[in-house]
Formats: C-alpha cells, structure tokens, sequence
C-alpha cells in the first residue's frame, strides 16, 4: 500500500519556521536557523534553515548540487553540527554528549546512496548490527533481523555475504538496517542514485510501504524530480537556503 | 551475530595481516614463556637443591661473587657448630666441569660426618666408603644421559673415578650431578682445607624469630661469613638473578615488540576503515562499543599468538633441553601459573595496542569519517 500525493501544491519561500507553525510542539526534527560552513567558513552549506519535519511525515528535499541536501540531511540525524543555529528532536535540543547517538540507535534510520554495508558480514548480519546493545538476546536480534530480511523480500538471502547482492538488494538490506530498531524517522540520502530506473521504483514502492506500515516519518533526499513529487512535502534548498516548500495532498 | 562477530570478520577480512600480527605476538609470548620458565627453573632447583638436605641456613663467604666461587676455611665449621641453636653443619664444596661427552656437569663434594650420605636416595650401587678417594655417586638424570651404571667409569678433570652408585635426586641440580666426598673433592681441585659453603640446621626451623635469632648470633660471630635461609638461595645466589633479570628484560623487549605491532595494525586497520567506523556511529554504536570492538580485535590477535606462542615456547624449550650442554643444566619450570602470567600479559598488551586506535576512530563526526575524512 502507498500512498501518492495526487494535486495541487503551493510554493513558499518562508520555509515553516517553529514561531510560525500551530504544531509547533509537534515537531519530530524541527532545524531552527541553522547554518553550517566548511574550510573555515569559506564554503557555506547552510544559511539559516528554518523547517520542521513532522511524525510520520514525508518529505523530500530537492536542490542543485551544492545547495546543502545532504548536510541538512546529516544535520538532522545529528552526525554533523551546525555553527549556529539550533537542531531539535521531538521539541528538544540535544546538545548532551551521546544524545544523538543513542537517538540514531533507536529513533532515526539512516539510508546511504552507496548503501554503506559491511562488505565481510551477511545480510542478516548487517541487519543485527544496530541491534547490539539495543535489543538483549541474539537469538531476538537474529529473529528481528530474519523478519525485516523478510519484510523487504530478502528473505532467502540473509546469508548471502553483500557481494553476492545486487544494488536493489543491497540496498534493500540497507533499508532493513534503518529500520532495525523500529525508528521514529527514516532519513535517506538519494536512496535510489546508484540504480536502475526499474530497481529505483522497487525501492521507493518499499520505502513508502514500510513509512505506511510502521507509521514512521520518510525524509528523501533527490534530485530526481518525478521522485520527490512522490512524497506528501517537496523542500527546494538553493546556495543553502530554503526557496521554496510545496505541500502535496494525500491519496483519497 | 553478538560482540565477537564483528571483530572476527574485521580480521578475517585481512588475514595474512593478522596472523602475522598473532604470529609476532606468538613469537613474544614463547620467548616469555621459555625464558622465565627457565629462570625459574633455575631458582626451583637451587631451592630444592638446599632444602632437601634438610638445610635451614646456608655461610658462604661474605662479598663472593658466586656461591661456586665461594672458598671459606673448612675448620669455621667447627666453630658454627658451637653457636647456640646450631643443631648440624654440613661442609660442601661445588664446581662445574665438563664432562668427555662436552656435556657441563655439576661436581659436589660433601663432608661425610655429616648425614649427607645417608639421605641419598641410591637406586643402583652403594654409597662410597669415606675412605675410597676414587668413588663418586651420579645422579639420576646424569647417569641415564652418560649411559653409566655402578662400576662404570667417569673422567672429572683429568682423573678417572668409578661410580658406586646412582642416586636418584629431587632436584634438578643434583639429579644431574657427582657427588663425591669433601676430601676427594678438595684433592681433586687443589683446594685442601677449603670448602665453598656450609650448610646449617637449627633446632627449631619453623620458628621465625628464633631463626632470626640463630641468625643474628652467627652473623655477629662471623662476620666474614653470609648467612642467607635455604628459602632465599635461589635469590642470593647471583647466577639466577642474572637469568631472572636477562629472562625479564628479553621478554620486556618481546612484549614491546608485540605491543607496537599491535599499534600498527590497528593503526593500519582503524584507517583503513574510516567510512565503517563512520557507518557504526551513523548507525547509533555509541563510540564505547566501537573502541570495545577495536581492543577485542587486538586481544583477538594477541589470544591467537598466545596459543601459537605457548606451543612454540613449550616446543623451544624440548629442542634446547635436548642440548646435552643445557639440557645438563637446566631444567625449565613451565607452571600453569606462568602460562597464565603469560596469557594474561599478552592479553593486556594485545588491549593496549588496540586502546589509541580505538580512541582516534571515535574522535571524529560520524560525517567527517563517512567522507573518509
């Protein structure tokens, strides 16, 4: 089941900031003017970025190359800082050493362009490997690990060394992983750039399955356009800024 | 998968580097193992050696350098055996000499109003008559090396002596030792009237102050003379601390050795496995779990060149005990004690060697390390 955002859109350019949204509290990721610079502050990746991203939301932030997709998208999973500005997660700022961390163990999933799998372990094996020290037993690890295997159609290869896996599977292993801990949010970046068209939309068809069924929020970076039109919020990032925020209908 | 399973794959993944890695720490642990068990084969038998006589206290002449090269009055024994508590005094005198086979042997002379001859254990042959100047007593071990049985001759030093009997010995020392009379000894290495030492019994021996006491009334008595309790020998005599101390600093060396290897793998393999590490943070393994991950691959390697090295060290020692000119002499003491020292030293430095590594992959942002930075 997927849903697919069928009408209407409107452009604005006052990306949702948190004084100016009625869910404020609401917020699952909530970047209030962030701004991130590399090589000393000569290279600017983000310039106060104002957005929110809401439970079981859908987004997908689009932009040029160079417009800051992948450092917002890093920014919120909190494996990046900003320099300024504030990243909040459910309403608070996790400045405490270790709290992103353990936020990404049980809270955020992350799926890789390059798929970033452990080349030498299985399938199943990656799949355990944010388990350990989340979920206690290994014959539980392995039993969640062998439903998700499962649930994204690889279920016969979870002892199939990464090798021996296509792209589309890898990176079906790859979204397992994500979901490993059962996540709140699944941030994902240009999931779908190292396939093939038709493994591309297996892929997305996956994704949004998954985001129905365990009602977690989806942020997907692309800049395929006919993918992000896919999603409920399309975010355009241009120079490090957001220039526009079109909100999509769901499927009646 | 558990907290192993990572760590094995990481080394599984380079193979030749760690076995060689465990191969280097292998060759750490078997010097270790083959040099200190040596030393304190050494130090055991010395030890043995004293107190199967029945010896409390051993006089050597004060300042010698070595108990062998010791040379004292034979007539202070006497004067020992006036001292209050003194209960026996046993006059000896040793040396080393090599034998027509080239193997170095162990010569012992002792003084036969004592009990010495007595308490040897003979198991072939008779003890030598006091009088027979031409009779010696070989231990076991010597003996069955030599091929000798009673009546059989033995050369020492340019002179022929027939051997009266064989005498089983608990230690090492003496097991692969001649023992013959003090005076047949003396007249043998010109040294009439001379002894290298005496050893001193006391009346009550498990009493401790009355053992200081007996010792404080013959140092004070004797002050050309050290007194050292049989429990001490092995380390007043100066050979052993020599051994213990070159058994020390070789293994140090080893240990090092391992150590740094160590470093430099995991350097190799933390640097090589930037993104990865990268990747565990991405995926909420706090940096604690990475550093664990990155020790254990260390003592992994390091409990791998342990097994390697314990049987190398235990296969060493067989091939150098076969060597008539140490096997003659030494006799290793490999307790499970030592291999547990061992393991557990190398253990610690497989950790060590793993700990900086560890700590360097974890200092950098999970996206600095995803971009291999």
């Amino acid at each position: 089941m997927r849903d697919r955002p069928q009408s209407g859109h409107r452009n604005d350019s006052r990306a949702a900031g948190p004084s100016s949204s009625p869910h404020q509290s609401s917020a699952l990721i909530h970047f209030d003017g962030v701004s991130r610079t590399y090589v000393h502050g000569h290279v600017r990746a983000l310039c106060g970025i104002s957005l929110r991203i809401e439970p079981e939301d859908y987004v997908a932030i689009t932009g040029p190359s160079g417009s800051g997709k992948t450092t917002l998208l890093y920014l919120a999973a909190g494996m990046d800082r900003p320099d300024s500005g504030t990243v909040l997660f459910e309403g608070v700022s996790r400045d405490k050493p270790g709290e992103w961390t353990r936020l990404r163990a049980t809270r955020i999933g992350f799926v890789f362009q390059s798929f970033q799998l452990i080349a030498s372990l299985t399938a199943a094996e990656n799949v355990e490997l944010p388990m350990l020290g989340v979920i206690a037993g290994e014959r539980k690890r392995r039993a969640r690990a062998a439903e998700l295997l499962e649930r994204v159609g690889l279920g016969h290869r979870r002892i199939h060394r990464i090798a021996e896996l296509s792209g589309g599977e890898a990176q079906r292993v790859a979204i397992a992983r994500a979901m490993a801990n059962s996540p709140s949010v699944i941030l994902a970046d240009e999931p779908t750039g190292n396939l093939d068209s038709q493994t591309a939309n297996q892929i997305l068809n996956l994704l949004e399955d998954l985001r129905m069924g365990e009602k977690v929020a989806l942020v997907m970076v692309t800049h395929d356009a006919p993918i992000a039109e896919r999603a409920r919020r399309i975010i355009r990032l241009h120079d490090g800024q957001v220039v526009s925020e079109e909100l999509r209908k769901e499927p009646a | 998968m558990n907290a192993l399973t990572y760590p094995l794959h990481s080394l599984h993944n380079h193979r030749l580097r760690s076995v060689l890695t465990s191969a280097s720490i292998g060759a750490a642990v078997a010097s270790l193992l083959a040099l200190v068990g040596l030393s304190r084969g050494v130090d055991r038998a010395i030890v043995v050696s004293v107190e199967d006589r029945g010896t409390d206290i051993v006089a050597v002449r004060k300042g010698s350098v070595e108990v062998f090269t010791s040379d004292v009055d034979q007539s202070l024994g006497e004067r020992i055996r006036a001292i209050p508590g003194v209960i026996g005094v046993l006059s000896s005198m040793g040396d080393v000499v090599e034998l027509e086979s080239g193997q170095t042997t162990y010569i012992e002379g002792w003084s036969t109003d004592g009990d010495f001859w007595q308490t040897l254990k003979i198991t072939a042959g008779t003890p030598p008559d006091p009088s027979d100047m031409n009779a010696v007593v070989l231990g076991q071990a010597l003996a069955d090396s030599l091929g000798k049985k009673p009546g059989d001759q033995i050369e020492l030093v340019g002179k022929s002596f027939r051997i009266s009997a064989i005498s089983k010995q608990a230690s090492v020392i003496d097991d692969r030792s001649v023992m013959m009379p003090l005076a047949s000894m003396q007249q043998l290495l010109d040294r009439e009237g001379k002894v290298s030492g005496f050893h001193i019994r006391i009346d009550r021996p498990g009493d401790s102050a009355h053992l200081a006491q007996v010792l404080n009334r013959l140092t004070e008595s004797f002050p050309q003379l050290a007194f050292v309790e049989s429990s001490d020998m092995a380390n007043y005599v100066q050979i052993t601390g020599v051994l213990r101390a070159m058994a020390w600093a070789s293994s140090t060396v080893a240990l090092v050795m391992a150590f740094v290897i160590v470093l430099n793998t995991q350097l190799m393999a933390v640097t090589e496995r930037t993104r990865e590490i990268g990747l565990l943070s991405a995926i909420g393994w706090k940096p604690w779990r990475t550093i664990v991950s990155i020790i254990l691959e260390g003592v992994l390697m390091a409990a791998a060149g342990t097994v390697f090295g314990i049987g190398g060290g235990l296969l060493g020692l067989k091939l150098l005990m076969m060597n008539p000119r140490v096997g003659g002499f030494l006799q290793p003491e490999v307790t499970y004690v030592l291999v547990i020292e061992c393991v557990a030293l190398v253990l610690f430095v497989g950790a060590l060697g793993g700990l900086y590594p560890a700590w360097r992959a974890t200092q950098s942002r999970p996206m600095g390390l995803l971009r291999g930075e």
